[in-house]
């Protein structure tokens, strides 16, 4: 299951940054490593919405830093599914 | 074959805070009470408004059109697998992460439709970047016209567009009366680019005119009056009065009808000093907004006959006016904000508007404050509004003007009573003046606003001790009075009703103090637009020009000023 909800936010980065998928870092600094900006960020947060048919609380959003940060949130959003 | 195409607002809850919206967000869809004027107590006013612009479009493209009006996102969902050709999502800024999830969902759900985007949140970003096949900038007939590959020229109409307006008790208390108002648009932009105009920027600081003279226009409202027995109106024009051949020509069409047609505007100074206001009442103006701004406004919009004798005027023939006052401005200290409500109340305007400095994006003000280093760093976008706190006043400090303008809404209220009080002695008065006129028109239109006035007389006759002080339950005691001298006393109708307000004000206190402030829920709309109305023999082609092209235009907001978290 985890591995499963890695692969698609790892699918759904990549597509986002134009990247290979095992090429996807989900331990490195978004903004820094990838140049992740804000709009980018709502982006694949909201792509990771629609896809899980989740909804991921503002408050755990806020702190992300890594893709782990975002599969953390999205287990949680599962979880209280 | 025909094309489909899905029109939709941004989808709701807009009342309940949380990740898309901010406590209060309800202010969305109410204009009277939240988003465009506020007033403390139960006598304030309600509307829940259509957007407007996607009705205006789907009646004019040749396609089969659905409007969806603030549907729930499980409704939006179920609506993109009906196999849409395009869709089309209006905007706002303070909506914009509500937007990229509609996106998200329509790549999703319906991979092979296009999806536009409008309306005013489209002056943010570079919108590009977003998942979407056309970001409309202009004005959106000839866009979407573009779009569809349909000729610009062909005829334009103007839809029926209706909407109410109530107390804002009248939510909670549907039996409470209500009037049914047309929405006319008669163009968008305007040329006076008063530094803080977003509308103004947006357009390029030109004027942009949809119905192309004053008969179409005068045309339009009769066809109301066909079609939905509507004869009041709103018309969207941000200065209706700037441009004189269109008003006579529009007055002389009204002059040519017997019936007796009512319109609310938005005007400056500068053009109502253009006209004699009785020719003006007798076209059928019943309400003006009108910038005040500050007591020494600095916008050329300002010059002209002095701000109180063009209220004054107006008053005198029963013309109800909102005053909007902008909170902030360079020159504004704290010992002299209290000057320009007190300034702002001294005029009497019916209903009143204070916002906050807000420096749009694409304006000059923005361009200004950006290079004075007085923009505030990360804006949360959910809280971009006529009180967003974004400007940087060496005066103020943070969130003190938006505290400062809610405290303005209450010195009006106390010092002039509320707003439909005020409505109601604005048309006593201007009845009196107009039934004495030599002009059969215009003591008509007395007659009408005296019924007007004695239509409005219950929900004060039982109310009195729901006024917020003394002096004014003694100025609407004192108009009461005046009334039943001049017009008569109440009738056994109107005295019922003034029961029926009496027993509904009670039970609003009562439920308030079990539930607290009411909160205002938006239901979905939907509307149909599937017989090409702009192509219908005998429906008056309003065009004034074929539809403008889309603008590109660069965006001045950084993307670093997006801010997802509440």
């Amino acid at each position: 299951m985890s591995q499963d909800v890695a692969l698609v936010i790892q699918s759904l980065f990549a597509k986002l940054q134009k990247l290979p998928v095992d090429s996807v870092d989900m331990t490195a600094d978004l903004f820094e490593a990838y140049g992740l900006d804000s709009l980018r960020a709502v982006k694949l947060l909201s792509s990771l919405e629609v896809e899980l048919d989740i909804e991921l609380p503002s408050e755990d959003t806020a702190k992300i830093r890594t893709l782990n940060d975002v599969l953390a949130c999205a287990q949680r959003a599962l979880g209280a599914r | 074959m025909s094309q489909r195409v899905l029109f939709t607002t941004i989808f709701r809850p807009f009342e309940v805070p949380g990740k898309y919206n901010l406590p209060g967000d309800e202010k969305f869809l109410d204009y009277f009470s939240n988003r465009l004027t506020r007033e403390p107590g139960f006598y304030s006013l309600h509307d829940d408004h259509p957007t407007v612009a996607p009705h205006l479009i789907a009646a004019n493209v040749d396609a089969d059109v659905t409007v969806l009006e603030t549907p729930t996102i499980e409704e939006f969902k179920a609506e993109l697998g009906k196999g849409y050709d395009v869709v089309c999502i209006t905007f706002l800024t303070l909506h914009f992460t509500k937007l990229v999830h509609m996106i998200a969902w329509a790549r999703k759900l319906a991979p092979d439709t296009k999806v536009v985007i409008g309306g005013f949140g489209t002056a943010l970003f570079d919108l590009d970047r977003l998942d979407v096949d056309g970001v409309c900038q202009a004005e959106g007939i000839g866009y979407m016209r573009d779009f569809l590959g349909q000729a610009a020229a062909e005829p334009v109409i103007h839809p029926i567009i209706t909407f109410d307006i109530k107390m804002r008790i009248g939510v909670q208390h549907p039996e409470l009366p209500r009037k049914k108002v047309g929405v006319i648009v008669n163009g968008f932009g305007c040329p006076h680019a008063c530094e803080f105009c977003s509308t103004s920027a947006y357009f390029g600081k030109k004027h942009v005119p949809l119905i192309r003279s004053g008969a179409d226009l005068h045309g339009t409202m009769a066809r109301y009056d066909a079609e939905a027995g509507v004869r009041d109106f709103v018309i969207y024009e941000e200065d209706f009065y700037l441009y004189k051949r269109h008003i006579n020509d529009f007055i002389a069409a009204a002059r040519g009808d017997s019936t007796l047609y009512s319109y609310a505007c938005y005007a400056t100074i500068k053009s109502l000093s253009l006209f004699d206001i009785e020719d003006l009442v007798d076209s059928g103006l019943s309400h003006v907004w009108i910038g005040v701004e500050a007591v020494d406004s600095p916008f050329n919009k300002s010059v002209g006959k002095p701000i109180r004798e063009v209220f004054e005027a107006l008053q005198r023939y029963g013309v109800t006016t909102t005053g909007s006052i902008i909170a902030g401005l360079d020159h504004h200290k704290k010992d002299n904000l209290e000057a320009e409500f007190a300034h702002l109340a001294s005029l009497f305007p019916s209903t009143v508007q204070i916002s906050n400095l807000i420096a749009g994006p694409g304006t000059p003000l923005r361009a200004r404050l950006g290079s004075e280093g007085r923009l505030a760093g990360e804006p949360n976008l959910l809280d971009s509004h006529l009180y967003s706190d974004q400007v940087i006043h060496p005066e103020f400090g943070k969130g003190e003007l938006r505290e400062l303008i809610f405290k303005g809404y209450d010195y009006v209220y106390d010092a002039i009573g509320p707003a439909l009080y005020r409505i109601m002695k604005t048309w006593y008065g201007g009845s009196k003046t107009l039934r004495a006129s030599p002009r059969e028109r215009l003591r008509a239109r007395g007659e009408h606003l005296a019924r007007r006035a004695s239509a409005l007389r219950p929900v004060f006759l039982r109310t009195a001790e729901y006024l917020p002080n003394d002096a004014i339950r003694a100025n609407v005691a004192a108009c009461l009075a005046e009334m039943e001298a001049d017009i008569g006393a109440p009738s056994e109708a109107e005295l019922a009703m003034a029961d029926l307000f009496r027993a509904k004000f009670d039970a609003e206190k009562e439920r308030l103090a079990k539930e607290g402030a009411h909160v205002y829920s938006a239901g979905t709309r939907v509307a149909t637009y599937t017989d090409r109305p702009f192509r219908a023999a005998g429906v008056p082609n309003i065009a004034a020009r074929a539809p403008q092209k889309p603008r590109r235009a660069g965006f001045d907001v950084s993307l670093a000023r997006l801010h997802r978290s509440t």
